[in-house]
């Protein structure tokens, strides 16, 4: 490192490390897939053995509003992609906008979320309720995970969400620059990562149904 | 360990993640053809695929994310490190999954 000095004295009190960053943030990626993979084979286990119980339980999820749901987050990937390939040619202005698009998506992913769990809730249908123990086996287990796991997800949302808020603050502030773009590039591979798990998500509650 | 400890490693991945990133027009691409593998994943449940279709939709929703993780996490354009973190950690978590419905497979009868 030490033929660097003389180009890097300027900055190097800054201790940036784009590399170290990246990589840290794709280890902590990782352990959120073991998190949410752990889930998805608890929900595998017992779809293997409640086949039909799961099948008319998803057939209850409508998939045209899931589809759509899908859409708006792979939509706000794209987005967030913009902004950060914004910033690298020194558009913050332009940046901040595509931050807000994604922003505004997310919310639109949580709102129509946030109904069809209102929906499910109208209906009886929630942790614990009479109505959901009243049913097989297999479908208290599918809502079961149905609520935990696009709960989780949406926990998620609302994480990436304020990560983006961040972000955004920071480029306003010039703190995060087309030479510093770990803190967005970051909450970007954060925001791909909770697409990701939607992507898997998506079809194993709404689609499974015969 | 002694190249990972090596100072140099880090400065040559540095060194591969070049420039290079997707054009707008790629990522515009790469959203348009998620938009229509979503489209075809909710459209083929309206076909009787019985037991094809739980395969048909994860082969569609792996197909989405290969596509997420390369343009949009950058993953094809960095240096080989971050994929092989990935596999390995993919690979790890199919273990799991090997192993649990091994043991399944002796449980429930």
């Amino acid at each position: 490192m030490s033929d660097h000095t003389a180009a890097g004295t300027a900055e190097a009190h800054l201790h940036y490390d784009p590399v170290g960053n990246r990589i840290g943030m794709w280890l902590f990626l990782l352990t959120e897939l073991i998190l949410f993979g752990t889930l998805f084979i608890i929900y595998a286990v017992y779809f293997h053995r409640y086949t039909p119980d799961y099948e008319r339980a998803a057939h209850e999820l409508n998939r045209l509003i899931g589809g759509a749901n899908t859409l708006v987050l792979l939509t706000s990937s794209l987005t967030m992609a913009l902004s950060i390939a914004a910033l690298q040619k020194d558009k913050a202005a332009q940046a901040i906008r595509w931050g807000f698009i994604t922003l505004g998506f997310a919310s639109i992913f949580l709102v129509v979320k946030g109904f069809e769990w209102a929906h499910k809730f109208e209906l009886g249908i929630y942790f614990d309720s009479e109505v959901l123990l009243a049913r097989p086996k297999g479908e208290i287990v599918f809502y079961g995970m149905y609520f935990l796991m696009t709960g989780l997800h949406a926990l998620h949302v609302i994480i990436g969400g304020s990560l983006i808020v961040t972000a955004m603050v920071k480029i306003k502030r010039g703190t995060a620059t087309s030479k510093r773009m770990s803190f967005l590039e970051n909450t970007g591979l954060y925001w791909h990562l909770v697409d990701l798990i939607w992507i898997y998500l998506f079809p194993l509650f709404y689609l499974i149904h015969r | 360990m002694s190249t990972t400890s090596d100072p140099h490693v880090l400065e040559h991945i540095e060194h591969n993640e070049h420039a290079e990133h997707p054009s707008t027009q790629l990522y515009f691409k790469i959203w348009g053809a998620l938009v229509f593998l979503t489209v075809l994943t909710v459209s083929v449940t309206y076909l009787d695929m019985k037991k094809f279709a739980l395969v048909t939709a994860m082969i569609i929703a792996t197909t989405k994310c290969g596509l997420v993780a390369s343009y949009f996490m950058h993953l094809r354009y960095q240096a080989r490190i971050y994929s092989v973190l990935l596999f390995v950690a993919l690979s790890s978590f199919g273990v799991f999954i090997i192993l649990t419905f091994a043991d399944m497979s002796y449980r429930f009868h």
